[in-house]
C-alpha cells in the first residue's frame, strides 16, 4: 500500500508511533523513525528491517528548534508524515502552572507546527502527500484533568484544517486520526491497567483500543486508498462517543 | 525517603486544604476515610497527585490513593516511597 514511500513518523520510540512505524516498514513503505530515545529507535528499526523493509532514525528532541532544523534538513524527500510526538497530562484545572502550560503545548502543539513550517519551507513533502494528525476524541470530551491535553489536541486539530487548504493545491492531503483510550506505556501509568489490550472499559463497546488498531487507520490514511480525504477528523475510539 | 518523609503527619494533613474545596479542613483528621467524604471523585485524586507533584516533587500513583483509606495510611504509604 505504501509502495518506496518515505514517511516520518514523530514520537515513533514508543506507543501509538512505534506501531505506525512498523506497520509502514509491514506496507512497504520506508519508515523514517524520531524520537528521543536512541536505544529503542535502534531497537524498532532492527525489528522492521527482519521484515525486509528499509527504516532509518534521526534521534531528535523536538522541542529543540535547532534539532527540528537539523532533522529538517537531514531528510529526503517525503511522501508522508505522521505528527504523533505528544505527551499526556492530567492537571486539575486548579493546579495548572505557566510553566506546565507551556511544556505541554510546546511539545502537544508547538513543536509539531515548527516541524511541519520547516518541511515546507525547505520543500520536503512531496506533491500528493498524506499527512496525518493523531489527535485525540479527549478534545471533543469534558474528562477531569485533561484540560491542557485536550486544549493541545484541539489546537492541532484546528491547525491541520487549515493547513489542509493551505496545501491542496499541491494536492497534499491533511487529516486527523482522534483515538478514544489506547493501551500504551502513556496511558498505562494513569490508569493503572494493564496495557495488554484485554481489558475492557464499560464505556468502550469495543474495549479498549491498541496501537494496532490506530495504526490500521493511519496507514489507510497515509495509503493512496484514501485520496479524496482532506481536512477529515476521524473518531477511532471502540464506540465510546455513542453514549 | 522523600521530600514527604520530612513533614508532620499534621503537616501532612493540612495540605489538603487546597485540594478539598468543600470539606472543612477541621472536620478531617488522621484518621479520617477520605474515600468516604461526599467530596471524593477522582477528579480529587488528579488533585492530590498535582498537588503533591508541584510542592513536594513527588509522583504518587493513584493505585496509593486508591489502595489506602485514611489519611494516616496514605502518609505511611508515601513517606516510605
Amino acid at each position: 500500500m505504501l509502495s518506496e514511500k518515505n514517511i516520518l513518523v514523530t514520537g515513533s520510540s514508543s506507543g501509538i508511533g512505534r506501531q505506525i512505524a512498523i506497520d509502514i516498514g509491514l506496507n512497504k513503505g520506508n519508515p523514517i523513525l524520531t524520537g528521543r530515545n536512541i536505544e529503542k529507535l535502534e531497537e524498532i528499526c532492527k525489528l522492521i528491517i527482519q521484515e525486509g523493509a528499509h527504516p532509518v532514525y534521526h534521534q531528535a528532541d523536538l522541542r529543540n528548534e535547532n534539532e527540528i532544523t537539523d532533522l529538517v534538513m537531514s531528510l529526503p524527500n517525503l511522501s508522508g508524515l505522521v505528527i504523533n510526538a505528544g505527551i499526556i497530562d492530567y492537571t486539575p484545572v486548579k493546579f495548572i502552572s505557566k510553566a506546565k502550560i507551556d511544556d505541554i503545548f510546546l511539545v502537544n502543539f508547538t513543536s509539531n507546527v515548527i516541524l511541519i513550517k520547516k518541511l515546507l519551507e525547505y520543500k520536503k513533502i512531496n506533491n500528493n502527500s498524506s499527512i496525518v494528525f493523531i489527535g485525540s476524541i479527549s478534545s471533543k470530551l469534558g474528562v477531569p484533568g485533561t484540560s491542557l491535553y485536550a486544549a493541545s489536541k484541539a489546537a492541532l486539530t484546528s491547525f491541520a484544517k487549515v493547513l489542509a487548504i493551505e496545501v491542496s493545491a499541491k494536492k497534499i492531503r491533511v487529516n486527523v486520526l482522534s483515538p478514544g483510550l489506547v493501551t500504551t506505556d502513556l496511558t498505562g501509568n494513569i490508569r493503572d491497567k494493564k496495557s495488554d489490550g484485554s481489558e475492557k472499559d464499560k464505556n468502550y463497546p469495543l474495549g479498549w483500543g491498541t496501537t494496532h488498531n490506530v495504526a490500521n487507520a493511519v496507514i489507510f490514511l497515509l495509503s493512496d486508498k484514501s485520496e479524496w480525504m482532506t481536512g477529515t477528523d476521524i473518531v477511532i475510539d471502540g464506540g465510546f462517543t455513542l453514549s | 525517603m522523600n521530600n514527604i518523609s520530612k513533614v508532620s503527619r499534621e503537616e501532612f494533613l493540612l495540605e489538603f486544604e487546597n485540594i478539598f474545596d468543600e470539606t472543612p479542613i477541621a472536620s478531617l483528621s488522621l484518621s479520617t476515610n477520605y474515600k468516604d467524604l461526599d467530596e471524593w471523585s477522582s477528579l480529587i485524586v488528579l488533585s492530590i497527585i498535582a498537588h503533591f507533584e508541584e510542592k513536594f516533587s513527588i509522583v504518587i500513583a493513584p493505585k496509593t490513593i486508591y489502595d489506602n483509606e485514611t489519611f494516616n495510611e496514605l502518609y505511611n504509604s508515601i513517606s516510605q516511597a
